[in-house]
């Protein structure tokens, strides 16, 4: 069989949006990747949806504040509740909506949200 | 049969000898790359601190006051990072682990303090070794520096940088160098010292094979015959195989490979090493001045070395001048950017030799060609099939 | 209707292989509902990224698991690689496509062997795993390292390997082949293994794709998902590679999808091994990874679909290593197939997606 070509594609999406813009990814068949944190610095996260067709991947990039509350994609994706609540139990960003939430008991840290920077 | 298909697999281990070593009455057999605890040649150490930097957990600590290496045998994952970003090469790696203890072991070892007598003099041990206080920074000095960019490629720490054009510069990032002297010994001109003041004194004191590199350029034939036997290409007839290759490697012709019998012409030779490094042998050593044989992967300081006594060939400057840009092409190759300023430069080099050696057009490039080819020495890896970036940044250095 | 008890399963029991811990919803003996619950090993891998430069991170990400180890060390070095734009050269594409199917097939042996743990039949056990020794020692012959092998670097592999050893290499698996061939046969036509595994677990293909499933969990259900068809890892394309897929869904189509993976895996690292090319098998790398340069990379691992994602900083440390293993993604397949199992079928499910739980959790 032909090798498949990845490209890099990061696409920047707005925290309103990320529910619906995921909503078409699903409708246009698109298979859930990942989701993954980053702190950019003291008061920003990133987080990186990542979504595969036919091997090739579409990334989208969230940029908010460490308080932000972002909805929930368990409703379009059931398994990102694992994602979801390991952000949440190690960056302490809020998930609404979430179809299974582990109320930060996922990770079983000694420290909470140890990757939050420290003021 | 469905039931019991494993029933031949159990009746044929029957009869079959054990699968297990039967431990510890019979001892396990290493292999050559097992990864098993880290040894050292303290003769080789220079208590540069590279493994310390390079190793994931911390476990070695080097003290250069104390002239001490010492290892955690416990923390250490065997990864071989110290081994491979060791300098001098004197960290191995052994096959046996470490033996199972109650108590966390720490190996300790004391490097000895040794001045390298026919080396250069310089500083390449731990401050304590220099009786004459030249402590200071890495300097080099600008009037024999002939930024030829050996000790930017020694350096393991990225702390010099050299450029030969648009103009010449040598400059050390003083917080990234760690003293540790490889670029001392790798320097063909024994420009560079710790603390500059000492760098005349050091010259005086220098053993007399050295001096008599010093002296090459005021005296050219001399030096090209002086330290007799041993100057210029040496053959090992010995271990030679006489299969020829450096003969067909050599831009001069200079040697000449018979069934028995290998020569080489003196005069001829333009000492530009590419025959030490075609040979599959090793047998062949190119002697500057009292230096020691050259081994093929040492031979790019070989080769920077011969740059120096070079300026005493017959065939003068250019000559000298052609052997200095065959190695800067070879980087070359990659980068076009490069390689339309080296080809500049070989334009004006081919011109030198028209106008002041009388060659005729056709014999400058010929010349030119041949010193090219024959200076594209295959064995050094990371020359080919590099990206162009990394390629650009090592040039910059 | 029967009367409903949680029965908690993990992290310590006798027939788990790994440390996960599954709050079982039982009703009579057949399990209604599960949750899963990990953390136990979590160790802060990818916190150590602050501390640790970019070349000594590989080594870390290389002990995240001790199965999938070669497979991490290449997904970090291909994701610090491309954040740098180093291309390294074909010689050590290949060695890494080689010894990765090495890794593949080990990993597969170990599996056969803990299933047929799982459901008793430790004399099969005892036998795949001695099977398995012999790739581990043309491991420690090549690489230095049973398990763990150190040998990946950035900008490609710390050591070479000689063609001597890479045909010793090819012969001595097509020696194991027969071997393989009559343990795998138990596998398939013994009626007390099939009694367990046939029909059991069954997940359908709509339901593979909906929950995300990833590997043979999703092969065995007749998705044809295997990054091996993509070209950001490997020299697949060369080696005309084709996935392998089975229908059934249930436990034994899963394990048929491993088991004919390891035939697979030798025919591709002999192709390979004819096609080496000569060269050098590393570039220098200097310098650090840009602030902000980033890139993210999938291989896969025996397991399924690995994500490796680097984003540098400017210095020598980088700002993130995010790794995503396949187990990682296979937790939700697993619960669902749990529901409406027997309680002794629980041990066999686990086992079916192949758990790595310290990937899961680094």
């Amino acid at each position: 069989m032909e090798s498949v070509h990845v490209e890099q594609v990061f696409e920047p999406v707005e925290l309103s949006r990320i529910f619906s813009r995921v909503a078409d990814l699903k409708a246009e068949g698109y298979r859930l990747g990942q989701i993954c944190g980053v702190v950019l610095d003291d008061d920003n996260y990133e987080i990186i949806y990542s979504f595969d067709k036919g091997h090739k991947l579409l990334n989208l990039k969230l940029d908010i504040p460490t308080d932000a509350e972002v909805e929930s994609i368990t409703r379009i994706y059931w398994p990102a509740f694992i994602y979801e609540n390991e952000i949440h139990d190690l960056f302490g960003v809020k998930f609404n909506h979430s179809e299974l939430d582990y109320g930060g008991t996922f990770f079983k840290v000694s420290e909470t949200t140890p990757w939050k920077p420290k003021k | 049969m469905g039931v019991f298909t494993i029933g031949k697999v159990l009746v044929d281990s029957l009869f079959k000898k054990t699968a297990c070593r039967m431990y510890p009455v019979v001892p396990r057999e290493w292999e050559e790359r097992t990864r098993g605890a880290v040894g050292i040649d303290i003769d080789g150490c220079v208590l540069c601190g590279m493994c310390q930097r390079a190793c994931p957990t911390n476990a070695i600590t080097v003290d250069r006051k104390a002239a001490t290496w010492s290892i955690e045998r416990m923390n250490c994952i065997q990864c071989r990072g110290c081994v491979d970003s060791c300098p001098p090469k004197c960290l191995i790696m052994e096959q046996k682990y470490t033996e199972p203890n109650v108590e966390k072991v720490i190996d300790t070892f004391d490097i000895p303090q040794k001045k390298k007598a026919p080396k250069k003099d310089a500083e390449g041990k731990a401050p304590a070794a220099d009786a004459a206080g030249g402590d200071g920074p890495l300097t080099c000095d600008e009037e024999t520096c002939v930024y030829c960019g050996l000790c930017a490629k020694a350096c393991p720490a990225d702390a010099l940088e050299v450029t030969r054009k648009p103009e010449k510069v040598w400059k050390v990032d003083e917080e990234a160098c760690v003293k540790c002297g490889v670029c001392i010994d790798k320097c063909p001109k024994d420009s560079l010292s710790f603390g500059g003041a000492a760098a005349p004194a050091e010259k005086a004191e220098k053993a007399p094979a050295e001096e008599a590199k010093e002296e090459a350029p005021a005296e050219k034939a001399e030096a090209a015959a002086a330290p007799a036997a041993e100057a210029g290409l040496a053959c090992a007839v010995d271990d030679c195989v006489f299969c020829g290759a450096c003969a067909e490697a050599c831009p001069v012709d200079a040697i000449k490979v018979e069934d028995g019998s290998w020569e080489v012409d003196k005069d001829t030779c333009i000492e530009c090493s590419a025959c030490v490094d075609q040979c599959p042998a090793n047998c062949l050593t190119m002697n500057v001045g009292g230096e020691g044989a050259a081994p093929a992967e040492e031979a790019p300081a070989e080769e920077a070395k011969d740059e120096a006594p070079a300026e005493d060939k017959k065939e003068a400057p250019a000559e000298a001048m052609m052997e200095k840009a065959p190695r800067v092409h070879r980087f070359a190759e990659m980068d076009t950017e490069l390689k339309e300023r080296i080809d500049g430069f070989l334009g004006e080099v081919k011109e030198n030799l028209v106008k002041d050696h009388g060659m005729s057009e056709e014999e400058a490039s010929k010349r030119v060609e041949a010193a090219l080819v024959a200076s594209r020495v295959k064995r050094f890896p990371y020359l080919m099939g590099r990206g162009a970036k990394s390629m650009a940044d090592e040039i910059k250095d | 209707m029967g009367k409903k008890t949680i029965i908690p399963f993990g992290p310590q029991h006798p027939v788990l292989p790994e440390p996960i811990h599954l709050d079982l919803v039982v009703e009579d003996e057949t399990v209604v509902e599960a949750i899963p619950s990990i953390g136990y090993i979590h160790r802060g891998l990818e916190k150590l990224v602050e501390k640790k430069d970019y070349n000594q991170m590989v080594y870390v990400v290389e002990r995240i698991c001790g199965i999938c180890s070669f497979g991490h060390g290449w997904g970090a070095c291909l994701a610090i690689e491309g954040a740098m734009n180093v291309e390294i050269p074909e010689r050590a594409e290949y060695l890494r496509t080689i010894l990765h199917e090495l890794g593949r097939i080990h990993s597969h042996l170990l599996w056969l062997g803990l299933m047929a743990d799982g459901f008793g039949f430790e004399s099969l056990f005892n036998h795949c795993w001695r099977v398995r020794e012999t790739v581990l020692d043309l491991f420690e012959k090549n690489t230095g390292g049973r398990v763990v092998f150190s040998i990946c670097k950035v900008g490609g592999m710390r050591q070479d390997i000689s063609d001597e050893n890479l045909k010793e290499m090819v012969e001595v698996l097509n020696g194991i082949k027969k071997e393989i061939k009559s343990l795998t046969d138990v596998f398939i036509n013994d009626t007390s293994v099939k009694n367990r595994m046939v029909g059991v677990g069954v997940l359908t293909k709509e339901e593979a794709e909906e929950l995300c499933a990833v590997g043979p969990t999703v092969r065995g259900s007749g998705v044809a998902q295997d990054l091996r068809l993509t070209d950001t890892h490997g020299v697949y394309g060369k080696l005309g590679f084709e996935p392998i897929v089975e229908e059934a869904g249930d436990c034994m189509a899963r394990t048929k999808v491993r088991i004919r993976e390891v035939f697979q895996s030798i025919e591709l690292i002999e192709k390979a091994v004819s096609m080496i090319p000569e060269g050098p098998v590393a570039v220098n790398v200097k310098g650090n990874v840009e602030d902000g340069a980033e890139y993210m990379v999938r291989l896969e691992q025996p397991r399924g679909e690995a994500f490796y994602y680097a984003r540098g900083a400017g210095s020598k440390f980088l700002k993130r290593m995010r790794v995503r293993t396949p187990t990682n993604m296979n937790i939700p397949a697993l619960v669902k197939t749990l529901q409406g199992c027997d309680l002794a079928d629980v041990p066999i499910l686990v086992l079916t997606i192949d758990p790595c739980i310290s990937c899961t959790e680094r």
